[in-house]
C-alpha cells in the first residue's frame, strides 16, 4: 500500500479522563475516505501506546494522525522511540484534543465536534505528506575570526581546540587589543599583559591558526559553509574561503571632543580613562602639558554614557576602570589626591570590594556633576556641583580624566550589509535573542563575541568566546553536517526572481544567484537573478513561502496544498448557523500560551478551530482568504509578542502585514475587515489567548453570516459603510 | 575511564549544560535537590533583559527554533540525560577525570515518565499538585505530609500506575570524568535584620516573593495583593541593598537586584491597576542596556529616594509605616504602605559548601572562584571541574546560559 493517501488515526483518551464522545469520533472517522483505520487508545504516550504507533506507522506508509494531548509534550517522545525502532516519524500529524478541546470546553458534545473537525483537517494534510530525510553535507572545517583582541584570541584558540582551521584577522599590526594596555584587570588585579601572555604564546605555537595583521575585511559573500571574505592586507586585496565568521571587533572609547564643557582635545591635561591606563602602563605619570608631577586628579564618570545626546545606556565598565586606575595612582603616587565625580557608582559583585579599598586609600567620591573646566596660568581648574551637599566648589586638576563611553568599533554597520547581521540601537551587533542566544546573530554561521555585542569585562569576554565556539561547533559539526532536512525547498524553475524571500528571510538564508545560462536559452524573458535556498541552513519558519508570489519556495512539511487542504477539511461543517473562528497559531509562544490555558482549564467558546503553523510568518493573505472562502466567520493569528518572534525576529511582523492587507481586501470587497485580526501571545499570561479568541468569536457572531454563507461571494456588491 | 559528566543543580545553568552535552553525544547525570527543575528561574514570571516569560529554554538539535518553552524541553525523554530529582550528591571520591559519585535519590512517589497529567489524583487528594503549569518534568508531585484518604484511591485509579505511595529513598553510584557545579543561589531571608521587620510583619516580602504574587499563573492571577489579608495593594516601597554591600552580611554587590526591582516596579506601575512604587537606594546599578529599566521607571512615575530605611512599624492591621532617611534632601520621610519589598542579597546556596569543600575549590565570598585567576577563565574551577551560573556569583539568565555553553565548550575542547 505504498501510494495510498489514507492515514490511520489513533485517538487517545488520556486514561479515560477527557470525556469526549469517542464512539462518535470513531464512527465518523471510520467512514472517512482518507482514513484507513481508527484506534482508540487510553495512553498512547506509554510503552504499549508507542508500540501501537510503530505498528500503525509501519502499516500505513507513515501516514498517521495522532489525536492526543499537546504534541509539544508527546512528539519528542514518539519521535525518539520511533527512531530507535528505525521507523520514520516525519509524516505523522498531531491534533491536540486535550489542551485545545476537552480541557477548555465544558460542553463535551461541542468539544467532540471541534475535535472531529480538527482531526479531519489533519487527515487531509496527512494525505499529501512527504517524508523528511536526514541529509549530510560536508563543509570545510574553517572559521574566520575578525578582530585580534581578547575575545578574538580566545575564540580562535577554542575553535582550534575543537579541530577547526582558523584565520585570525587583525586590523592593527599587533594582537592583544585594548586589554594589553590595562594596568590592572578587575577583580584579580593582574595586568592586562599578564592576562594576554599565555594566549599570545599559544596562538604563536598553534599550527591551525593563521594570523593576518594589518588586515581589514572589506566585504563578505556567500552563506554558512561557503563564505568568501574579501580583505585588504598590507595594502593588497585578497580573498579567502571559510565556513563561518566570528565578529570580535571589540570597542572604541568615545573621544568627547564635541563636549565643550570638558575641554578634551583643547587642554592636553584632559584625557580619557583609557589614555590614563596607557600612561600608567607605560610607567610615566606626568602632567602632559608640562611634564611635571601629578598631585591633583579629578575623574569624571558617565562622560557620554547615560546621556540622551551621546549614548543612552550605561557603559558598565567605566566605574571599575576608574577605581582600578585611582587605586593604581594612589599606590604609585602616595601624595596624590584623587576625586571621582559620579552619578551612581556601578561596580558589580566583587568589584564592590575594590570600591571599598579605594575609599580606604582616601579616594574622594563626590556625587554630582562637573559644571565647568577652564585653565588659569597653566593650571586646569574644575567646578563641581555636589548633589549631596547641594553646593558648588572648585578644585585644581593636574589631570582631568574622563571616563568616556564604550562604543562599538567603526565599520560594523558596513560589514553587516554583506554579512547580514543586524545592528542594535547603540551600534553594537544585535544578538539573535537576548536571553538565550547572545552570541548568535540574525545570520546563520555568523557569531559575535566580546565587546562587539556589548561592553564586557575581560572574564566575560573570555566566557563569551568559549561559548560562541561551541555555538559554531554545533552548527558546523566539525564540517560533516548531518541534519534533518526540515525547511524550505525551492523549485528554481518556478522562481520569478522577485527577491522577496532573500530580503525578508529572518535568518538571511535565501541568496540571489546570477543566472548566466538562462540568457542563452531565452534572451527575451531572461531572469538575471534567481533565488537559491539551502534547506539545511533553513530555520523552517515559512516566511519565504507566505511571501513567494509564485509558490516556488515551500516548507516541505506544510506545503500550500497541505495547509489549504487542512483549512478546507477543518471548516467542512462551518455554515451560516455555526459561525466558526479559525485560529492559526505559531508553534512557539502561541502554542505554549494555548497549552497553558488548557492545563489551567480556562474556558473559551467551542466554535473555534485551531490550525498550527511553525511561525505566524507562514500564514499568507491567500491562506487567510482560503479560510473565509471555506466558510470561516472570523480568522485570527496568534503570534509571538512584538519584537520577540522566536524564529529570528521578524516572522510575527510579516504576519501582521499579511493580516493588515487581508483586512484591507475584505473591506474593499464589502466584507467586514474586522473579521480578521492578529494577537500577541505570552505563555505566562494565558488570559491573553482567552481574551483574543473570545473577542473573535464575538465578532464572528455579531457580524453574522459572511457573503460565502449567503451565496453572494464573487458577485458585485455595493459597499455599505 | 567513564566519559559521562555529573551536573549538580538543574537550574538555568545546569540544564543548559545538560542539553548541550547531551546534544553533543555526551551522557550526563543531573542531580537536583527539588522535585522539579528550573531552579530560582521557575518563580521569576518575567525575565530580563527580554521581558518575556522565563519559561523560555534553549531548544536542541531535534527541536529547531531559537528557543522552546520550558515544558517542551522534554528532558525526561533525552536518552543522554539521566535526571535524578529530589536527590543529593552525598560523596565524591576518586581522582580527577575519574570521579566516583554517590547520590542519595529521594523517594520517587510519582514516576514522571508515566504521569500523563490527567488530573485524576489531584481530584482525589490534596497531597498531589502541579507545581506550575509549565513545570518540567510535566508531572504532578506528591507531598507525603499532606496524605489523606484520597491518596490511596488516587494511586489505585491512576491510569498509568504512576504513583507509588510507599516509595523509599535509594542510593546510586555513578562514575564520571567531569563535574559541573551549577548549584545556583539562594535569596537571603533577612530575618536577622531587625530594622526591616521581615518575618515579623507579613506585608514585608522579598523580591522573589513579589515575583510569585504578580505571576498571572499564581494564586491571585497576577493581581498585586497584600499577604496579610489578600486585599489589593496599591502603595509599594522597595528597598535596595538589603544584606548586600553590608559588612555585617555580604560585602559584595548582588548585581542583579536593581534590575530585578525596577523590572517589578515597571510591571506594577504600567501593567497593574492603581499601584504607586517608591524605591529607596544607595546607587542605582542598571548596567549596560539595563539602563532602559531605570529610564522607563522614571518616565512611568516610579519615585526614587536616595537613602536608607530607618524603621518599620505597623500603621494599621494591614498597613506599614516606614521611616526613610533621604540623603539628598537630608530629611526623614514617613511612608504609609501596603507592601515593603526587600531587594535581598543573593547568597551562596545552603548546603553548597559540602560539595565545594569536598572538591577543594577556590572560593570568594562563598561563591566559587576560578582555578587559575590569571587566565580570567571563570568557568574552569578545578581539574575536570567546572562551574556555571550563580554558583560563580550573581548572574543574569543570559550570563548563566553563556557560562554553561563555555563549560561545555571547554569539556569538548579537552576531549578532541
Amino acid at each position: 500500500m505504498t501510494d495510498s493517501k489514507k492515514s490511520a488515526v489513533i485517538l487517545c483518551t488520556c486514561g479515560k479522563q477527557l470525556g469526549l464522545d469517542y464512539g462518535h469520533l470513531s464512527s465518523h472517522l471510520e467512514k472517512h475516505e482518507l482514513v484507513s483505520s481508527v484506534i482508540v487508545h487510553d495512553t498512547c504516550c506509554q510503552p504499549d501506546g508507542l508500540d501501537s504507533i510503530v505498528e500503525l506507522v509501519d502499516s500505513n506508509d507513515g501516514r498517521l494522525v495522532i489525536a492526543a494531548c499537546t504534541n509539544q509534550k508527546i512528539q519528542p517522545r514518539i519521535d525518539m522511540y520511533l527512531r530507535t525502532k528505525n521507523v520514520d516519524p516525519s509524516k505523522i500529524r498531531y491534533v491536540n484534543i486535550r489542551e485545545q478541546s476537552a480541557w477548555v470546553h465544558g460542553d463535551k458534545s461541542e468539544a467532540t465536534l471541534k475535535s472531529l473537525d480538527m482531526i479531519k483537517g489533519a487527515v487531509a494534510a496527512s494525505s499529501i505528506s512527504q517524508p523528511l530525510h536526514v541529509q549530510k553535507k560536508t563543509v570545510p572545517p574553517h572559521v574566520t575570526v575578525v578582530g585580534g583582541g581578547i575575545a578574538g584570541l580566545e575564540t580562535a584558540l577554542s575553535l582550534s581546540n575543537l579541530g577547526y582551521e582558523v584565520v585570525l584577522v587583525e586590523i592593527t599590526d599587533t594582537l592583544g587589543g585594548h586589554v594589553l594596555n590595562l594596568p590592572v584587570v578587575a577583580p584579580t588585579g593582574k595586568s592586562g599583559a599578564e592576562v594576554m601572555k599565555s594566549r599570545l604564546d599559544a596562538i604563536g605555537k598553534d599550527n591551525r591558526i593563521q594570523v593576518m595583521t594589518n588586515t581589514y575585511v572589506r566585504f563578505f559573500e556567500g552563506e554558512m559553509g561557503n563564505f568568501t571574505v574579501h580583505y585588504t592586507s598590507d595594502g593588497k586585496d585578497g580573498t579567502l574561503h571559510t565556513s563561518a565568521v566570528v565578529m570580535a571587533t571589540g570597542f572604541k572609547e568615545f573621544k568627547p571632543v564635541q563636549m565643550d564643557e570638558y575641554r578634551y582635545g583643547k587642554n592636553p591635561d584632559v584625557l580619557t580613562q583609557y589614555e590614563l591606563s596607557q600612561m600608567i602602563t607605560a610607567g610615566d605619570i606626568k602632567k602632559p602639558s608640562s611634564a611635571q608631577d601629578v598631585k591633583e586628579v579629578v575623574m569624571v564618570q558617565c562622560v557620554g554614557s547615560r546621556s540622551e545626546d551621546y549614548k543612552r545606556d550605561c557603559s558598565k565598565l567605566c566605574c571599575t576602570f576608574a577605581i582600578d586606575n585611582a587605586i593604581e595612582l594612589k599606590e604609585r603616587l602616595p601624595d596624590v589626591n584623587v576625586r571621582v565625580v559620579y552619578m551612581d557608582i556601578r561596580v558589580p559583585f566583587e568589584n564592590e570590594m575594590i570600591y571599598k579599598k579605594s575609599r580606604e586609600l582616601g579616594v574622594d567620591f563626590i556625587r554630582g556633576r562637573v559644571s565647568m573646566v577652564w585653565e588659569n596660568d597653566g593650571q586646569t581648574r574644575v567646578k563641581i556641583y555636589d548633589s549631596l551637599m547641594n553646593q558648588y566648589f572648585e578644585v585644581p586638576a593636574d589631570l582631568l580624566v574622563l571616563s568616556s563611553a564604550v562604543l562599538p568599533s567603526d565599520g560594523l554597520a558596513e560589514l553587516g550589509e554583506t554579512l547580514g547581521y543586524m545592528i542594535e540601537d547603540d551600534g553594537h551587533i544585535k544578538e539573535l535573542y537576548g536571553k538565550l542566544r547572545r552570541n548568535e546573530t540574525r545570520r546563520r554561521g555568523v557569531v559575535a563575541v566580546g565587546a562587539a555585542t556589548r561592553p564586557q569585562f575581560v572574564f566575560e569576554a573570555v566566557t563569551d568566546a568559549q561559548a560562541a565556539s561551541l555555538v559554531l561547533h554545533n552548527e558546523l559539526q566539525g564540517g560533516a553536517i548531518e541534519t534533518l532536512a526540515r525547511g524550505a525547498v525551492l523549485e528554481v524553475d518556478d522562481c520569478v526572481g522577485c527577491s522577496l524571500c532573500a530580503q525578508q528571510c529572518p535568518r538571511g538564508v535565501p541568496l540571489m544567484i546570477e543566472q548566466t545560462e538562462s540568457e542563452e536559452i531565452n534572451p527575451e524573458q531572461k531572469l538575471i537573478f534567481k533565488a537559491s535556498i539551502d534547506t539545511l541552513n533553513c530555520h523552517a519558519c515559512g516566511v519565504c513561502q507566505s511571501l513567494c508570489p509564485s509558490g516556488a519556495t515551500q516548507l516541505n512539511f506544510i506545503s500550500n496544498e497541505q495547509l489549504w487542504a487542512e483549512i478546507t477539511a477543518t471548516l467542512e461543517n462551518a455554515g451560516p448557523d455555526r459561525p466558526i473562528t479559525l485560529c492559526f497559531y505559531c508553534e512557539e509562544c502561541a502554542v505554549s500560551t494555548i497549552d497553558i490555558a488548557g492545563i489551567r482549564k480556562m474556558e473559551y467558546p467551542a466554535t473555534t478551530r485551531l490550525v498550527p503553523v511553525p511561525c505566524a510568518g507562514r500564514v499568507s493573505i491567500i491562506d487567510i482568504l482560503k479560510a473565509f472562502e471555506n466558510g470561516a466567520g472570523a480568522v485570527m493569528i496568534a503570534a509571538c509578542e512584538t519584537d520577540r518572534c522566536h524564529v529570528g525576529g521578524t516572522g510575527n511582523e510579516i504576519a501582521q502585514v499579511q493580516v493588515d492587507v487581508a483586512r484591507d481586501i475584505l473591506n474593499a470587497i464589502g466584507w467586514k475587515g474586522a473579521r480578521v485580526d492578529m494577537f500577541r501571545m505570552f505563555s505566562a499570561e494565558p488570559q491573553r489567548f482567552i481574551d483574543a479568541i473570545s473577542e473573535m468569536t464575538r465578532r464572528a457572531s455579531e457580524f453574522g453570516p459572511t457573503p460565502v454563507h449567503n451565496g453572494e461571494a464573487g458577485k458585485w456588491m455595493e459597499v455599505v459603510e | 575511564m567513564s566519559d559521562s559528566v555529573l551536573i549538580i543543580g538543574a537550574g538555568v545553568a545546569g540544564l543548559t549544560a545538560a542539553v548541550e552535552l547531551a546534544d553533543s553525544g555526551v551522557k550526563v547525570t543531573v542531580v537536583e535537590r527539588l522535585a522539579t527543575v528550573g531552579g530560582n528561574a521557575l518563580d521569576l514570571y518575567k525575565a530580563f533583559p527580554t521581558d518575556d516569560c522565563f519559561y523560555c529554554f534553549e531548544g536542541n538539535r531535534w527541536r529547531p527554533g531559537i528557543r522552546k518553552c520550558f515544558y517542551r524541553s522534554v528532558l525526561l525523554d533525552q536518552p543522554n540525560i539521566d535526571l535524578k530529582l529530589s536527590s543529593q550528591v552525598k560523596e565524591i571520591s576518586g581522582a580527577s577525570g575519574n570521579f566516583d559519585v554517590r547520590i542519595e535519590v529521594g523517594s520517587q512517589y510519582v514516576d514522571s515518565k508515566k504521569c500523563i497529567m490527567c488530573g485524576l489524583c489531584m481530584e482525589k487528594s490534596q497531597a498531589f499538585s502541579l507545581i506550575s503549569p509549565q513545570c518540567q518534568p510535566q508531572a504532578v508531585v506528591y507531598d507525603p505530609e499532606k496524605v489523606d484518604e484520597g491518596a490511596r484511591v488516587a494511586a489505585e485509579e491512576c491510569p498509568t500506575k504512576a504513583i507509588d505511595l510507599d516509595a523509599q529513598p535509594s542510593e546510586s553510584t555513578v562514575k564520571v570524568s567531569d563535574i559541573i557545579v551549577a548549584t545556583g543561589y539562594h535569596e537571603m531571608q533577612p530575618i536577622a535584620m531587625d530594622e526591616y521587620g521581615y518575618g515579623r510583619y507579613t506585608n514585608v516580602i522579598t523580591q522573589l516573593e513579589l515575583a510569585k504574587i504578580i505571576d498571572p499563573n499564581g494564586s491571585s492571577n497576577g493581581v498585586l495583593v497584600r499577604p496579610s489579608d489578600g486585599a489589593p495593594a496599591s502603595r509599594v516601597l522597595m528597598v535596595q541593598c538589603v544584606g548586600s554591600r553590608d559588612e555585617n552580611y555580604y560585602p559584595y554587590c548582588s548585581k542583579i537586584c536593581c534590575i530585578f526591582a525596577l523590572k517589578h516596579a515597571n510591571i506594577l506601575v504600567q501593567e497593574r491597576e492603581n499601584v504607586s512604587v517608591s524605591v529607596v537606594y544607595m546607587d542605582i546599578r542598571t548596567y549596560d542596556r539595563h539602563e532602559r529599566y531605570y529610564r522607563d521607571a522614571r518616565e512611568a512615575g516610579v519615585e526614587f529616594v536616595r537613602g536608607r530605611i530607618m524603621r518599620v512599624e505597623p500603621h494599621s492591621e494591614n498597613e506599614l509605616s516606614v521611616i526613610v532617611y533621604d540623603s539628598l534632601l537630608d530629611k526623614y520621610l514617613k511612608y504609609t504602605v501596603d507592601l515593603l519589598v526587600l531587594s535581598s542579597a543573593l547568597e551562596p546556596p545552603k548546603g553548597g559548601s559540602a560539595i565545594t569543600s569536598a572538591l577543594n575549590l577556590n572560593m570568594a565570598n562563598g561563591f566559587i572562584a576560578p582555578f587559575d585567576p590569571v587566565s580570567e577563565e571563570e568557568v574552569v574551577v578545578g581539574e575536570h571541574i567546572y562551574a556555571c551560573g550563580t554558583a560563580l556569583g550573581p548572574a543574569e539568565v543570559p550570563e548563566s546560559v553563556t557560562q554553561a555553553r563555555a563549560v561545555v565548550s571547554k569539556i569538548l575542547q579537552r576531549r578532541k
